[in-house]
């Protein structure tokens, strides 16, 4: 190895990294070993489109979750977000301005789970799986069985768009998740409320004490958490150019998995938006790897299904060995003292 | 780098090489056996409607040196199938067959697939006309939802409640005959039927066979629960197989008769109908070699002729749509003839 990478602080690959890197390889290994036509730069590139609305939910669900919150209600917010979309756009509102209350519409909803889940001291798990089913059931209520297509040409298949042209050119989504994640790296990482926000999650008590206001960390939380899903519901529209009611469903699991294998501590306290993002392109090779094996629906899930559990697990049995690892090394220390 | 990490990069390289070496020799080795590569999107697995049309689509693709891929999501949502659908884009398919789950949602990716060359063609059930090059319906949809109406009169004697129990709620095959049937009352068909409801099982049997209870339960004069849905047909049937109901509400639809023989032996199902759905699948993969050897642009009053398939030969309509066949009834009489 280069003396370079050596001892460059630089070059170290964290911790949390590891999981999803391995998969990612493991993936793409099994992808390419399985079929011919996995390994095509501009497939592959354009194929990230799909997986882009996951990718930013990820992103904004990694604050929450730092917080030790969850929010399990986004992609019913997303749906709802799109339904108002729809409706509006039927009677007659401009696109723009159906996009304006789509988003709108996100952060109201975002905003709604994070005042009961801090208003009432309800844990955000009950909470949003109650507004899971009831931003739902309103989209539902907003759209019927209905289908709203025949959005105007200049909206519809915004991933179908390069920002780079060229074979393979850069997608509009993916260049779209490369800035957002570059802001949310620094909004986390870099600004006073990424800082606020680990503190918070890590230990809420004396976060309080030192000045902190938790409760507002989570309220922002929520809020972006919920405005992202209501910008992902006019690129779920404008890239499938309609919307029904069973939109984006099933969403949250994906998204929620990403932040997860990521290493984005599940109970707070940790987290790291790299992680989240090499960990989305993990389920995405994955996902890509399966689909081009012509492997059917049920078992992507199971293995995706796999991956969540494995990715709970494995830190658990990482820490577990490495407080071994301390606790014989003090051992021998005290030992070799007397 | 810590001792932990190092490990790491070794395995990277490896898997580079690895990778390289792979898609290397997977170029090399890629030599095409048959003639062509056809990739057909069922709704889901698991229903034994759609095995049929695999089975005749592979029947016939054999014939035809084709081979037929089948591969579907684990639901019927309506965006469920564009992962399979970009998938065979990748794998540069000669022909994509898919019974589309939305009309609209799919339409940008078919679209995608018909720009790269590929043939699209959609089985029973369609998409939007400019989102494939044809349709293959199993029958016409028109007269199918009149027939429906009918065949429900003709199990209670052209009296009494009835109620649908459709599919999913977005699907398009069922909701133009759901539109059918309800024209077909609106100008005065079946006069002596109340369509009192119409209710959505998903395609999944949990779900339908606890609609068809509710259906139950909600109304005391119901006479006939009428669910053109294999899917939705043998809840209903099984439900009511242990109901005290069994004999006073009739079932009928659409089903296959290897599901449905033990409700007309047992006497809860008089009569039900279908067609045969594997023909589609004989057409589509006849279609697919015409379309790519003769070069053949489908649209309406396009002649299609088909030695030992069916009926032998079509005349596509309006929006290059081609009607397989003419629906066929199951009874107590002639079930036994038919295996699928």
């Amino acid at each position: 190895m280069s003396p370079l990478l050596k001892n460059n602080p630089r070059f170290k690959v964290p911790g949390y990294l590891v999981g999803p890197i391995l998969i990612l390889i493991i993936a793409m290994t099994y992808g390419s070993l399985g079929s011919e036509y996995f390994l095509d730069p501009s497939s592959i590139i354009f194929n990230t489109g799909r997986y882009i609305e996951i990718g930013l939910l990820a992103l904004a669900l990694t604050f929450v979750i730092i917080n030790g919150d969850i929010d399990l209600s986004v992609a019913s917010t997303l749906a709802a977000s799109a339904g108002v979309l729809a409706k509006l756009f039927e009677s007659g509102v401009p696109i723009f301005w159906c996009c304006v209350a789509s988003i709108f519409t996100g952060l109201v909803l975002g905003l709604i789970n994070g005042l009961i889940v801090i208003k009432l001291g309800l844990p955000s798990l009950v909470v949003t799986l109650a507004t899971l089913a009831l931003y739902r059931g309103l989209t539902q209520v907003i759209l019927g069985d209905g289908v709203v297509a025949n959005y105007p040409e200049n909206f519809v298949g915004f991933d179908q768009r390069l920002v780079i042209g060229g074979n393979p050119g850069l997608p509009a989504p993916l260049a779209l998740f490369i800035v957002a994640a570059i802001i949310f790296y620094y909004i986390l990482h870099r600004s006073n409320y990424g800082i606020k926000n680990i503190m918070s999650g890590s230990n809420p008590s004396s976060s309080n004490f030192s000045g902190i206001s938790v409760d507002r960390v989570r309220l922002l939380a929520f809020a972006l958490s919920g405005t992202v899903a209501g910008i992902c519901a006019v690129m779920i529209t404008s890239r499938l150019g309609s919307t029904i009611s069973n939109v984006g469903l099933g969403l949250e699991l994906l998204a929620i998995t990403a932040v997860v294998l990521g290493g984005t501590d599940i109970f707070g306290g940790r987290g790291a938006i790299s992680g989240t993002v090499v960990a989305l392109f993990a389920i995405m090779a994955v996902r890509e790897a399966l689909v081009i094996q012509d492997i059917n629906g049920q078992v992507q899930d199971a293995a995706i299904g796999l991956l969540l559990i494995l990715t709970v697990l494995v830190p658990q049995i990482r820490s577990y060995y490495v407080e071994k690892r301390n606790r014989r090394k003090r051992f021998n220390e005290a030992q070799a003292r007397t | 780098m810590n001792k932990k990490h190092k490990a790491l990069v070794p395995v990277l390289g490896m898997s580079l090489i690895l990778t390289g070496v792979s898609a290397s020799f997977m170029a090399t080795s890629a030599t095409a056996a048959t003639k062509y590569k056809v990739t057909y999107i069922p709704k889901n697995l698991g229903n034994p409607y759609f095995d049929a049309i695999v089975g005749g689509f592979k029947k016939a693709g054999k014939k035809l040196g084709m081979t037929v891929k089948v591969v579907a999501p684990a639901q019927a949502g309506a965006t469920d199938q564009i992962p399979f659908i970009e998938a065979a884009i990748q794998q540069r398919v000669d022909a994509i067959a898919i019974s589309p789950n939305d009309a609209n949602a799919l339409c940008p990716t078919l679209k995608r697939a018909m720009k790269a060359g590929i043939v699209v063609l959609t089985v029973n059930g369609d998409t939007a006309v400019s989102c494939r090059q044809a349709s293959i319906t199993p029958v016409d949809f028109s007269v199918l939802g009149k027939y429906l109406v009918d065949q429900t009169a003709s199990v209670i004697d052209g009296k009494g409640d009835w109620a649908f129990l459709s599919a999913t709620s977005t699907a398009p095959d069922q909701n133009s005959w759901l539109a059918g049937a309800q024209e077909y009352i609106d100008g005065g068909g079946q006069p002596g039927l109340k369509l009192v409801d119409t209710v959505y099982g998903d395609d999944a049997p949990e779900k339908s066979a606890t609609e068809a209870q509710a259906l139950l339960a909600k109304y005391p004069n119901l006479k006939a629960i009428n669910a053109p849905t294999t899917v939705g047909i043998a809840a209903a049937a099984q439900v009511l197989s242990t109901s005290p109901l069994k004999g006073k509400v009739q079932v009928t639809g659409l089903g296959t008769p290897n599901q449905m023989r033990q409700y007309i032996k047992d006497g809860t199902v008089k009569s039900f109908s279908l067609w045969d759905p594997g023909l589609q699948g004989q057409i589509a993969a006849n279609l697919i070699v015409d379309i790519k050897t003769k070069n053949l642009n489908p649209k309406k009053g396009t002649k299609l002729k088909y030695k030992g398939v069916g009926p032998g030969k079509w005349k596509l309509g309006k929006g290059a749509v081609i009607i397989a066949g003419p629906p066929q009834e199951f009874n107590a009489k002639n079930i036994d003839k038919f295996d699928f």
